[in-house]
Formats: structure tokens, sequence, C-alpha cells
């Protein structure tokens, strides 16, 4: 297994015996490091089939994903990877704003949980699109439940070339029946109800035929045999933008009573309820990647930062000659 | 996978090289 670069990983994987993480640290180092990437796109893109041969050499964690239908479509077409934390803004307010608790501090800093991978393409015999980009929204829910969300990107296939055999298409075809009939404001939405009183939208969104057709095709597909084209279909479990910012209030004015700054524990720890808390949600049924916020993460922080040394590897295996 | 010229060159792994340790400075410069 590749050692991932560790410059994020102490921060966004603190399991809280080191406290040193906060959200205007993270946001210091995420803009310190973007004109190093940068540089690091130049040069790549020099190098012929980098990306490609980098994913070869991805950690088992992530491999696993990766079929060999997916590995023939990649070697061929994926020409450039670019991870970004989206909700970091561009510019850093004063040092004195760190000590803000949260939610103040995540209002600030902005929340570098949430991720942009996006990923583009040559000219290629399977689809049409050049770029796929797949977001995801770090949200927190009332019952407790953190964890990053996202969007099906819908990818235009070219007939019988669909490598997630159609399950792709039913998860965004779902998705935007739900937003057309009001069932879903978007994860993304500034006007969502904002409340688990949502939540009572459940039974309505079970209701469509879209929904109906995506858990059959769901049922009936093995889970570990999907295309790494079906992550791009991922949702995760629905927590609006209104309803993360209330439940995020409330968590911050909890630890306010505690007397301590929330992020002091709470940042980067990637809490969520305990491994036999899983919440069941209506999501589960029509989820098409479930593992889907795994791989981001893999692909994040083991694949985009460790890139040079992954791809070194394999230089060093087999000599300058590899493109 | 030989299709496509190559225009990389020593130089430009040295830089990739480079930028490792660049990644590096900025880490230590910044951490808490």
């Amino acid at each position: 297994v590749t050692k991932p670069y560790p410059l994020f990983l102490p921060l966004l994987h603190n399991t809280g015996s080191q406290n040193s993480s906060s959200p205007s640290s993270v946001a210091r180092q995420y803009l310190a490091t973007l004109p190093i990437y940068t540089k690091r796109a130049r040069l790549i893109s020099k190098i012929p089939f980098f990306w490609p041969l980098v994913f070869e050499q991805a950690p088992p964690e992530i491999d696993q994903y990766i079929q060999p239908s997916d590995s023939a479509l990649l070697a061929a077409a994926f020409s450039s990877l670019t991870v970004t934390r989206f909700e970091i803004p561009g510019q850093l307010p004063p040092l004195f704003a760190a000590a803000a608790p949260e939610p103040e501090s995540n209002r600030v800093f902005g929340e570098p949980r949430s991720l942009c991978l996006r990923f583009e393409f040559k000219e290629n015999e399977w689809f049409e699109d050049s770029v796929l980009e797949k977001r995801f929204w770090y949200r927190r829910a009332r019952d407790g439940w953190c964890g990053r969300v996202s969007e099906p990107v819908k990818i235009k296939w070219k007939k019988g070339k669909d490598l997630t055999g159609g399950l792709g298409a039913a998860a965004w075809e779902l998705w935007e029946a739900q937003k057309k009939t009001g069932l879903l404001d978007g994860v993304d939405s500034e006007n969502g109800d904002g409340s688990a009183e949502g939540k009572g939208k459940g039974k309505e969104k079970q209701s469509l035929p879209e929904y109906e057709k995506l858990k059959k095709m769901v049922e009936e597909s093995t889970e570990g045999s999907q295309s790494f084209f079906a992550w791009f279909g991922y949702r995760g479990r629905y927590v609006s933008k209104e309803e993360s910012d209330v439940a995020t209030n409330e968590v911050g004015q909890n630890w306010g009573r505690k007397g301590k700054l929330p992020m002091d524990e709470e940042f980067g720890s990637e809490e969520k309820l305990g491994d036999g808390d899983e919440v069941e949600v209506p999501e589960d049924a029509t989820e098409i990647f479930p593992r889907g916020e795994e791989l981001a993460v893999g692909i994040a922080e083991d694949i985009w930062p460790s890139a040079i040394l992954l791809f070194s590897k394999l230089r060093c295996a087999f000599g300058p000659h590899i493109g | 996978m030989s299709s496509e010229p190559a225009e990389a060159n020593f130089t430009t792994y040295e830089e990739l090289a480079l930028i490792e340790r660049e990644f590096e400075v900025v880490e230590t410069e910044t951490s808490d």
C-alpha cells in the first residue's frame, strides 16, 4: 500500500488525540499548495498516460472499484485529474478569526471536507463527455449523522457502451424526477426546507416510477461488481444545505454551553454515528454505489497528493520509457 | 500506449521531484 502524501492526512483524519487542526490551518495549507499543484499539472501534461498509470498504482482500497473494462477506458482516454476543496474561499480572513467556534469558523474558512473531483477525457469510443466533475458536500444531519453527499452526474454514453449497464442513467433520472416534482431541493440548494421535516417527503420520493425502476436495478445488481463509472451516480444520504446549517448551528450552541470551541474535538475527526448506529434512510435502496464517499476520499487523499510518488514507483520499476 | 509524442524529458522528472520538496516545505510552514 502506498504511503499517502501526508499533507492533509494529519489534518483531516485527526482522531482527536492531536488537536492541531483547525479550519484555518487546513485552509492555509490548501491555499499555499494551490500554486504547486498548478505547476505540477503543467509538468504532468507533458507526460503521456500519467494519470492512467497513476491509477494503475492505486492502493487496493481504490483499485477494487476499478473493473477491467474501466481500466481499458481509463488507459485510452483519461487525461487529467484535479481535486479541489471548493468550499474553502480563495482568500482568507485575518488570523484572529481562527478563534471563532463552529459554525462561524466554517463559514469564514469554508468546509475543507467538501470535495470536487474533476476528470478530463480525450475523445473516446465510450462516451461524449470530455469532463466529468463530481462534487461532494460535507453535511450534518439533525440526528447527528455527518458525511459527504452528492448529486448524480449524467454521462453521455455512446450506444451500447454504458459500462454501468444503465444504473448511472437511472440514478440521474430519479434525481431529476425528484427535483421536478419538488421532492428535492438539491444538496447545493439555497432554498431547501431546511429541516428534518423534509424527510416527510420520503414516502412521496418512493412513489415515483423512477424510484421503483432504480430500486429493482439495484436489487438485481451485484455490489462490488459495478463499474467505477457508477460512482458518478452516487448520492449518499439526502441532507439539504439548510438542514446541515441548522444541525451545525445546534452543535455549535451545545459546544458553546460546554465552554469549548467545537473545532477542538470535532474538526477533522470525520465523526459519524458509531459503526453499530447506522441509520437506514430511504436513499439506501436506490444507492448505486454505496461506498461512493469512501472512494472519493481515497482518490482525494491517497492518489491526488501522492500522484508523483505513485508515478515514480512505476518509473523506477520499468524505467524512464513507460509512456 | 506509445502513440502519443512524449514531451517529457529528464528535466520534467527533475522538476517533479522538486515539486515534492515544495509540498514538504509548505506543510512545515503552514502547520499549526
